[in-house]
Parts: structure tokens; C-alpha cells; sequence
């Protein structure tokens, strides 16, 4: 057993910490009062080259694998940019894999070198008002028309879309109830987000305000043929393969913020004096912030297992899952107890923890909430009958 | 939603009733009586009965002192705070049935020497199950030309059936609920003791395999029984409720007491502040349970409307709490809360069971979800929520 990184990836992650340090919590608390992308922060990381981290070289990526992506993130999310950092760039990262593995060639070509350099914006469109959860009840319907398909629906929480010149939008080409299987007919695209087709608005929202979340009305939406990632009919399948590797990303970002947050948190305790002594003199203050060190540290090592064994082209369902679970878990639980070191303060925007108390909340909910990775272990590494 | 507020007679009942305990049921003598062949010391159930502890809310003309439940609540949360062996709270229960049950019914010939306590009394009652719904492992079904009714059932945990003289059995009959009162001597009643770790109780199973009914048996049918039988569940899980009060108010001291007398570090471990809150934490634990139960009381006291929501959130507060208060007393004690000698894991024992007798803690908590989402609708007030009973 080797718990080691690779001299590699201990350069990526110094490399990246560097870049990234240029970008304060100044800067990014503005960004989010502003509710303004952090276009300089997406430059930067597109000019060092880190967006075509997973891309095949062909492609004119890097080729490497999840374990150099979560350490990218991780130190994203940690250098104090938080979801806020995070999301700028999570797409463009990881986002493309159902289109690396499916995709025809001439669609790769098309694509994917402008995701490594930084000109294509692309969002993701699952969610639908409907379904949530359960993807397979989304309606968004695309029709064969010709040579295209013309889609028409509605998609909710999309990250990014303000910004995207693309989306990779998953669709229905036959409707549920005839469809053999649940999950069969469902079809993904990766396609212009025409305005002259999609309505898109934002939704406020609680935190994670440099990036957008956003309603979107489809209508009439013409998606050329060339347009559909692999067969129609299987973009579910498609999607599944990309679930494990998100699942480790969205933990790396928690895992990142925890890390801040904690930093932040030990700091303030060392440094504020109540009662003639440091705060952090205390027990009731100290206690919490050591538990939550020994969570993100245990969290992390699962999530090292997971890209480890993902990596190797091995299964990682199980571990993927509790990665995210405990990422979660612990970064939430490690801002919360950051925001409650630093009493009232901690309520002021000024000392930057209540933002990452309310980004931390989201890996809580989305992509995937605890509940649904609890119904996995339960039912698919248990063996227990699924509850739902 | 009332707070109980004792009378001075009242008390004066939970002073005696404390100073009596604390004499005749210290941590040694639950050791010793728990060990018994019976599992409790005769000699204090005399005692109490000579007292009068289980007559308190019988009707006077009956033999009773005429109180309420609220004078029953304060013996089993004493009891609890004792952890005292023996069958107070099933007999509770049983006297409860005998004195509730109409004038026709046989009962009377069971109440007197109950009273006295030469006479002990057990239940077999229905189960809260998983969903929170009722179900009765009894059925009482008709068979034979005469078509004699005969009770059926397998029913699992039921506490000091084995020193029990008569046993209150709720079956689920042709027409309905209905309550008998059943002879220990009765050939086809044979409990079979389950041992548990908790030392100061005991639990038997019952096999009822087509049991005769004999007339002289019928408590209550119809109506009257499927009253009698919600009332006897929600004194049933006000009874644990009770006795986790009491035990978890009991092992919070032992915590306190020994969190200011260890001394590490040159000075108590009180001090230290993880020690403290924890102290506090389940201070908070034993004071929310506490008024969950007391709410209980007097709703069952005052026959309120909302006696199945209270006894339920009762049961499952107080049991959570008893438990959690005990496994925090445990590691502020450090090691020597893990020894045989001494007496803290008397209680942690007896809170872990409690979780699990009279439903469990889960389906009580789904029951209050029933109630509060209004699943189960309830009839006018005056009748009760009689329509817990439904199946
Ligand atoms: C800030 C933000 C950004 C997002 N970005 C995107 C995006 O870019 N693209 C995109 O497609 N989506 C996005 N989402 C949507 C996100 O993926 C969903 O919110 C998430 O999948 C949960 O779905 P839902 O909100 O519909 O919750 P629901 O499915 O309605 O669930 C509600 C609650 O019920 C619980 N629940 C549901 N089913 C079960 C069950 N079987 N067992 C136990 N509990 C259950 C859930 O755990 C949850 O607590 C984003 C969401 C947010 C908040």
C-alpha cells in the first residue's frame, strides 16, 4: 500500500496552488456579491493549460486521469474560490467524458480541442421541474425530424448556462411508457444553446452566485444529427459512466472547502481573545475543529482509494459513493463549525466562512443528495431490497 | 399541553416512595433480587403493595385510594430511577384493565388480591408495528359446533409474564377487539422466560396454540374493548417513558457526582470542558424527555384528546434519551464504568431494553408521523381516538 502521490501529481497540485493564489477571497467575495463569472480566474486556468487536464492529447489534453482532476479541484475549492471556482471549471474538467468515450470523431474534433483552450463554454442539462432524482421521469422531448431533431422541454438548475455557448442536454426520443426499459430512450446532445430557442433564467439562489443556476424553456430547439452523442436511445447508459468519476470531483470540492474553512477556523481561534485567553483555549472550540480535521482526513483518504481504483480501470462504485458522502459530510460539517469559531463575525461576509458554509451546503443536494448515495450502499453494496 | 405540577399529597407520595427505594432497592439489591429465581424481591413487593402503590388510581369503593395516573406516573419513575426488578409496570397495566373494565365483567374477582399484591398481573398487548400502525398477535377466533372461541397467536418480549397470576390478553376477535383476563394455571399458558442482558427484567415468549376461552375469561368486547385496549397501549408506552425518565435523570447524577470527584490533570475532569458539555448534553436529554412524559401523564390523566400522539412521543423521547444519557454517563466514568463492579451498566442495560419492549423506539416515531400527517383520522373527541385500534 502506498499512500504516496506520484512527483506528478505533487507538481500539479503546487502548480495549481500557485496559479490559483493570485485569486483571493477579496476576489471572489466580490464575484459573488457581484453574481458575476470569474472570467480572469477561468483564463488564468485555461492559459496554464489545467482545462484539458483529462482530454486524450489527440484532443490536445493532458490525458490524465481522475486522481490529477480531484487534486486540481481540490486546490481549486481550497485556495478560498470555493463552488464559486469550482464550477467555473468543472465542465470543462471532467463534464466531457460521456462525449470522450461516445462521441463520433468529427464531433471530438469539433469540440473538445476548444474545451481545452478555453473558448467553449458548455453547461449540463438533466434536471428537470419533474425530476430530479429519478432521471429516467425528464420529458424534454427530441423528435427525428430529417437530418435533425427538434427538441422542445423544460431543464432546471443549469449551472453555467448564461454563460455556455453549449449545453450537453440529455433528452427523451421515446417517451417513457414505451419505452422497454426505464432508462432506455434517452438520448444525449452536445449542442448550441440557441437564445433564439432557450429561454434562460437565473434562479436565485443562496450561495455559489459567480456562477448562474438556470431555468431553461426549450422550445422548438433544432439539434443537427451531428449534434447526438453516440446512439440515440442510450444516453443514459452514457451518463452512468460519467457518475463515479463526478461523484469524485463534487468530493474533491467539498474536500477542498472543508480544508479552508478548517484553516480559517484554526486561525480565528488562535488569534481571538475572550475572556483573557485565545477562544481557541477552550475545549467546546477546540474539540469541534480537531473532529472536524480527523473527518476530512478520513473522507479524503476514501476519495484517494476511489480515483485510485477508477484510475486503474477498476470498480469503484462503492467507494466513489462514500467518497462523496463523506466529502460532503465532512466539508459542511467542517464550515459549519468555521462559522460558529468565529461568532458573530462569522456571520459577516468580511471573514469569507458564511460563503463557504453556503457553498459546502450544495454537495449536500447536488449533483446527487446523501439520501440517494445511502440507497445505494444499501441496496447495491449491501444487497438490501431497494427501498424506492 | 400541561406541565405537571405536584400537589403537596403528591409529593409526599414521590418522597416516600424515593426514601423507600432508596432504602430497599440500592444498586446491591437489585444485583441480588435481579439474580433470583423470580427476578424481584418479594419482600418490597409486598411492601409496596402494603402501601397502597398499586391501588393509587383505583376507585375508592373499588379498594383504591381514588388518585389518578399522575399518582401511578410517580411509582414507575421512581421505579425506573431505581432500576428496581419485578413486574410493577405490566401489573400497573393489568390493574388498570381489571379496574376499567364494565361491572359485568369477571374482573372483580381478580382486582382485590391485586391490590394486595398476592395476586400479579401480567399483558399481552398489541404491537406498534414497523409503520406505526396496530397489530394484534392474538386472534380469538371461533371453531368448533358450539363455535367456542379460542385465543391463537404467537406474541415475543413480554415482560415478568413467568411470575404473572393473570394475564390481560387483547385479541383481535370476530366482532372486533376483545379483552380477557386469563388464569396462569390455564394448561396452554406456558411462557418460555428469554434471557436478556438486562438483568432486572425479564421477558417471556408466549405460543398460544387454540386456547379455549372460558366465559368467566371476558374482560371487554366491542366498543368498550378497543377503548380499553388504546388506553392500556398508551399507558403501556407511558410506563417505558416513565421509567427512562427516572433512569436517565438517575444515571445524569452518577455522571455529575463523578465528573467533580475524578480528579486528572490536578483537577476534577468536570473541568474540562468536552467532560462538561457532555454532562450537560444529556442533562438535556433527560429534561426533554421529561416533559415529553409528562405531557403524557396528564393527558392520560385528564383523558385529553391527544393521548396516543403524547404517549408515543413519550415512549420514543424518553427511551432515546435513557439510552444516550447512559452511554454518555458510561464514558465519563471512564474505565471504571466498564467493570462489572460497578453499578452503571445496572441502568445502560436496562435503558437498552427499554428501547425495545411495548414497540420500539422507530415504530412509535413512525406512529406520531401517522398522527401528525393525520393518516389515522380521529373521531370526535369524546369518543377518544378510539380509532387507533384500527388494523
Ligand atoms: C446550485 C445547484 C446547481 C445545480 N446544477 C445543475 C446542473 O448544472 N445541471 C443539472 O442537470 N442539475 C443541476 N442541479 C440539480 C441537482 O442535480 C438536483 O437538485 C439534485 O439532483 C436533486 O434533485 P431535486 O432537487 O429535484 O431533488 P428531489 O429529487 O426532488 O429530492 C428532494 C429530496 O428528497 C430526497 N429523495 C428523493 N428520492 C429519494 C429516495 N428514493 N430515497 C430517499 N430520499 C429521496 C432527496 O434526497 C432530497 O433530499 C443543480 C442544483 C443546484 C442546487
Amino acid at each position: 500500500m502506498d499512500f504516496a502521490l506520484t512527483e506528478d501529481q505533487e507538481t500539479i497540485r503546487r502548480s495549481v496552488a500557485d496559479l490559483v493564489r493570485r485569486f483571493d477571497d477579496h476576489y471572489w467575495r466580490e464575484k459573488d456579491r457581484g453574481h458575476e463569472f470569474p472570467a480572469e480566474f477561468y483564463e488564468a486556468i485555461a492559459r496554464g493549460g489545467w482545462l484539458g487536464l483529462t482530454i486524450p492529447e489527440e484532443y490536445g489534453g493532458h490525458g490524465l486521469g481522475i486522481t490529477e482532476a480531484t487534486l486540481l479541484l481540490e486546490e481549486v475549492a481550497r485556495s478560498g474560490g470555493g463552488m464559486n471556482a469550482a464550477s467555473a471549471i468543472h465542465l470543462s474538467i471532467f463534464g466531457m467524458h460521456p462525449v470522450v468515450v461516445h462521441g463520433s470523431d468529427e464531433l471530438k474534433r469539433r469540440t473538445l480541442p476548444r474545451i481545452v483552450s478555453g473558448d467553449l463554454h458548455v453547461c449540463f442539462g438533466v434536471t428537470e421541474p419533474g425530476a430530479g432524482l429519478d432521471t429516467t421521469r425528464i420529458t424534454t422531448f427530441a423528435r427525428r425530424d430529417g437530418d435533425s431533431y427538434v427538441v422542445n422541454g423544460r431543464k432546471v438548475w443549469i449551472s453555467k448556462a448564461l454563460e455556455s455557448e453549449k449545453i450537453l442536454l440529455l433528452t427523451r426520443t421515446t417517451r417513457r411508457e414505451e419505452a422497454a426499459r426505464r432508462t432506455d430512450g434517452l438520448t444525449l446532445f452536445l449542442t448550441d444553446l440557441d437564445r433564439a430557442h432557450v429561454d434562460i433564467r437565473p434562479i436565485r439562489k443562496m450561495g455559489r452566485n459567480a456562477v448562474s443556476s438556470n431555468e431553461l424553456f426549450i422550445d422548438d430547439l433544432r439539434v443537427p444529427v451531428e449534434d447526438r452523442v453516440g446512439e440515440e436511445g442510450r444516453g443514459f447508459t452514457y451518463l452512468l459512466d460519467g457518475l463515479n468519476p463526478e461523484r469524485m470531483l463534487i468530493a474533491a470540492e467539498a474536500l477542498g472547502i472543508g480544508r479552508v474553512a478548517l484553516e480559517k477556523a484554526a486561525r480565528y481561534g488562535t488569534e481571538r481573545e475572550v475572556f483573557d485567553r485565545p477562544i481557541g483555549m477552550n475545549q467546546g472550540i477546540q474539540f469541534p475543529l480537531a473532529d472536524a480535521l480527523a473527518r476530512l482526513d478520513a473522507a479524503e483518504l476514501v476519495l484517494r482509494k476511489a480515483t485510485w481504483l477508477y484510475d486503474g480501470g477498476r470498480p469503484c462504485g462503492r467507494e466513489a459513493n462514500t467518497a462523496k458522502y463523506l466529502c460532503a459530510d465532512a466539508g459542511f460539517s467542517a464550515a459549519d463549525r468555521a462559522l460558529q469559531t468565529h461568532g458573530g463575525m462569522g456571520y459577516a461576509e468580511e471573514y469569507d466562512v458564511a460563503r463557504y458554509f453556503r457553498e459546502a451546503r450544495l454537495m449536500k443536494i447536488a449533483p446527487v443528495s446523501q439520501e440517494m448515495v445511502l440507497n445505494y450502499l444499501g441496496s447495491h453494496v449491501l444487497g438490501m431490497p431497494r427501498s424506492y | 399541553m400541561q406541565i405537571v405540577s405536584l400537589t403537596s399529597e403528591q409529593r409526599m407520595l414521590r418522597e416516600v416512595v424515593r426514601e423507600m427505594l432508596d432504602a430497599d432497592s440500592g444498586p446491591d439489591a437489585v444485583r441480588r433480587s435481579g439474580g433470583t429465581e423470580h427476578g424481584f424481591d418479594e419482600a418490597l413487593w409486598r411492601k409496596a403493595a402494603d402501601l397502597g402503590w398499586f391501588g393509587l388510581e383505583v376507585p375508592e369503593e373499588s379498594g383504591g385510594a381514588g388518585g389518578t395516573y399522575l399518582e401511578t406516573s410517580i411509582v414507575l419513575r421512581e421505579i425506573g430511577r431505581c432500576a428496581t426488578p419485578g413486574p410493577y409496570l405490566p401489573h400497573s397495566l393489568a390493574v388498570a384493565a381489571m379496574a376499567a373494565a364494565p361491572d359485568s365483567a369477571p374482573a372483580g374477582r381478580w382486582l382485590d388480591t391485586m391490590l394486595s399484591g398476592e395476586a400479579i398481573g401480567a399483558v399481552v398487548l398489541p404491537t406498534v408495528i414497523a409503520d406505526g400502525r396496530t397489530r394484534y398477535p392474538v386472534r380469538a377466533v371461533e371453531s368448533g359446533p358450539d363455535a367456542v372461541l379460542h385465543l391463537t397467536g404467537c406474541v415475543a418480549d413480554v415482560p415478568d409474564l413467568g411470575v404473572a397470576d393473570v394475564v390481560v390478553v387483547a385479541a383481535d376477535g370476530p366482532d372486533g377487539p376483545c379483552v380477557f383476563a386469563v388464569p396462569a394455571e390455564e394448561a396452554s399458558l406456558q411462557p418460555e422466560w428469554n434471557p436478556t442482558h438486562d438483568r432486572t427484567r425479564r421477558l417471556y415468549r408466549l405460543d398460544l396454540d387454540r386456547c379455549a376461552v372460558a366465559e368467566q375469561w371476558r374482560l371487554a368486547a366491542g366498543e368498550e374493548a378497543a377503548r380499553l385496549v388504546d388506553s392500556l397501549m398508551w399507558r403501556a408506552a407511558t410506563g417505558i417513558a416513565l421509567d427512562g425518565v427516572g433512569g436517565a435523570g438517575r444515571v445524569v447524577e452518577m455522571a455529575v457526582e463523578h465528573a467533580k470527584e475524578r480528579e486528572q490533570f490536578g483537577r476534577p475532569i468536570g473541568a474540562f470542558q468536552a467532560v462538561k458539555h457532555m454532562c450537560a448534553d444529556a442533562f438535556l436529554e433527560a429534561e426533554t424527555a421529561r416533559v415529553a412524559a409528562d405531557a403524557a401523564v396528564m393527558e392520560i390523566a385528564g383523558t385529553g384528546p391527544r393521548r396516543a400522539y403524547w404517549s408515543s412521543v413519550a415512549r420514543f423521547r424518553a427511551a432515546d434519551a435513557y439510552a444516550r444519557a447512559a452511554g454518555a454517563a458510561l464514558q465519563i466514568h471512564g474505565g471504571i464504568g466498564m467493570t462489572w463492579e460497578f453499578d452503571l451498566h445496572l441502568w445502560l442495560k436496562r435503558a437498552k431494553l427499554n428501547r425495545a419492549i411495548f414497540g420500539s423506539c422507530d415504530a412509535h416515531r413512525a406512529r406520531v408521523a401517522r398522527i401528525a400527517s393525520g393518516a389515522h383520522e380521529l373521531v370526535a373527541a369524546g369518543e377518544g381516538d378510539r380509532r387507533w385500534t384500527s388494523r
